[in-house]
């Protein structure tokens, strides 16, 4: 089975096995014949749930110690994961797209981020120069969106810079490979951010208080 | 990658009686919402502070999906040693069900006590190992949404690669592999001795087994059904475990009644195999 007919899958049956914990007996035929596209994998897995997971006890909010034989097996398991070739993380070909992804809109992503939209949106067209980009904004995004810091860096098409720079260190001079200026000449973060209509002014004041402190 | 907006919008193509589309649709978009935001209050990554609320034993201890999410984390900040602990946290909350299944699945294959021990851990190890390799792949976003509903998805596939590679998988996958132990399966075909010193050709009609089936506790149906190929176990679920005609059956599955009576045949004619040994214990 496909990784996207998968998840198909796991949320049509997710719903069945939420009707059975709540106490309900759901008939399969109503699964089957809304999804008979998906009727061999849902049949698979209502047997086997009812093979096997009807009545596994729920897990625990205790931290129980573990034997050592089960403690082996997941050393064991990580030894094996770590042995195999490493998951760097994707690439992030578009802000909004990955947001989207995580279910998070464009408003919602400048809502948390401390922005308004209309910055976002320069921000997603390389409209912004990118080494007046605030790291804090960098680690933000990342976070959000659970890429990698230097997926996101990687976007803005600036070399990794260091987590934690020092306040008398002298500004780095980064290298904007990607920049894809819409409508001429990229401007500064703290242009952006006094151009904006859409910022309130408590949202300015904390930006420029902390491009001050960086030096940008 | 689909994008789970598409993948909500084909769940949501249809509504099962007993749940309320919009209802649910409001709920999930809550849920979501609770979880981003409890996951933007957490402390800073990596602090005291931070450990200390994901290693928390209370009754509001975090939501595993949370964790899935503080895994992804760990690994953009490459830090092996926080996304272990991650894990760490994860398989002890989740411990009892895993070990309660590893034990379920390892009783069906009737072994010696000392074999079953050490397959306990074979299965255990392999379930870990598939774990973390689904909380590290980012795309795996429902995860992040249901994390028991996906742990159940990958014990099955545990369950069905372990018992693949133990031979005790009944596939036509395995039949072609040299590793599969048919032998109890094929002396059912064989001539039988009789007290009486004759050999007897041994030949189950396939109403017999539909007798036995039906004759089959009900709860242990779906243990039987597995073993059968996908595309007969919709119908015989539908009839041995809905009661439902094969004309209905039919009318669910958008196939002709000819195909459910042929998927029936075949699925009768592997359960025969399966269900002898019993009929034996039942009748002599």
């Amino acid at each position: 089975m496909g990784r996207e007919r998968e998840e198909i899958v796991q949320r049509i049956t997710a719903r069945y096995v939420e009707e059975v914990r709540s106490g309900r007996r759901p008939d399969m035929s109503d699964y089957l014949s809304l999804y008979p596209q998906y009727a061999d994998e849902i049949a698979d897995f209502v047997a086997y749930y009812h093979a096997f997971e009807v009545g596994l006890p729920f897990e625990t909010h205790s931290m129980p110690v573990l034997s050592g034989q089960f403690q082996g097996a997941i050393n064991t398991a990580w030894e094996r994961v770590l042995s195999s070739p490493r998951q760097t993380g994707g690439t992030i070909i578009s802000l909004l797209e990955t947001a989207a992804k995580r279910h998070v809109t464009a408003s919602q992503l400048a809502e948390r981020l401390g922005l308004s939209v209309d910055i976002l949106a320069k921000l997603e067209q390389h409209a912004i120069n990118a080494a007046t980009i605030p790291m804090e904004l960098i680690t933000l995004l990342a976070k959000i969106l659970y890429e990698p810091s230097s997926a996101v860096q990687e976007f803005f098409g600036i070399a990794q810079r260091p987590q934690m720079l020092q306040v008398a260190e002298a500004q780095a001079l980064y290298q904007v490979d990607k920049v894809e200026k819409v409508g001429g000449q990229a401007q500064s973060f703290r242009e952006a951010i006094q151009d904006s209509e859409q910022l309130s002014e408590e949202q300015r004041q904390a930006w420029y208080t902390l491009l001050e402190h960086q030096g940008l | 990658m689909l994008c789970l907006v598409e993948v909500a919008d084909i769940v949501k193509e249809g509504s099962t009686p007993s749940v309320d589309d919009d209802d649910g649709d409001i709920e999930l978009v809550k849920r979501r919402k609770g979880l981003a935001d409890r996951y933007d209050a957490l402390p800073a990554y990596g602090s005291v502070a931070y450990w200390k609320e994901i290693e928390a034993c209370v009754e509001e201890a975090l939501p595993l999906e949370l964790l899935v999410r503080c895994v992804r984390e760990a690994m953009g900040r490459e830090d092996d040693i926080g996304r272990k602990r991650l894990f760490e946290v994860i398989f002890r909350r989740t411990h009892s069900a895993n070990e309660y299944w590893a034990n379920n699945v390892i009783k069906t294959m009737n072994l010696r006590v000392e074999e079953q021990s050490v397959l306990v851990g074979d299965l255990y190890a392999d379930l870990c190992e598939c774990v973390m390799r689904a909380l590290i792949d980012r795309d795996r976003l429902f995860w992040e949404e249901s994390f028991q509903h996906c742990l159940s998805f990958e014990r099955r596939h545990v369950f069905r690669t372990f018992m693949t590679r133990e031979g005790r998988w009944n596939s036509e996958a395995k039949k072609k592999t040299a590793r599969i132990p048919r032998a109890l399966v094929d002396s059912l075909d064989q001539p039988r001795q009789q007290s009486t010193g004759d050999l007897i050709e041994v030949h189950i009609e396939d109403e017999t087994a539909q007798r036995d089936l039906l004759a089959v506790e009900h709860s242990d149906l779906p243990r039987l059904i597995l073993d059968l190929p996908d595309k007969l176990k919709a119908v015989v679920l539908l009839i041995f475990w809905e009661g439902r005609t094969e004309k209905d059956t039919a009318m669910v599955l958008g196939i002709t009644d000819r195909t459910v009576r042929n998927r029936l045949r075949d699925a009768l004619e592997i359960l025969r195999h399966k269900l002898e040994p019993e009929r034996e214990v039942l009748y002599g």
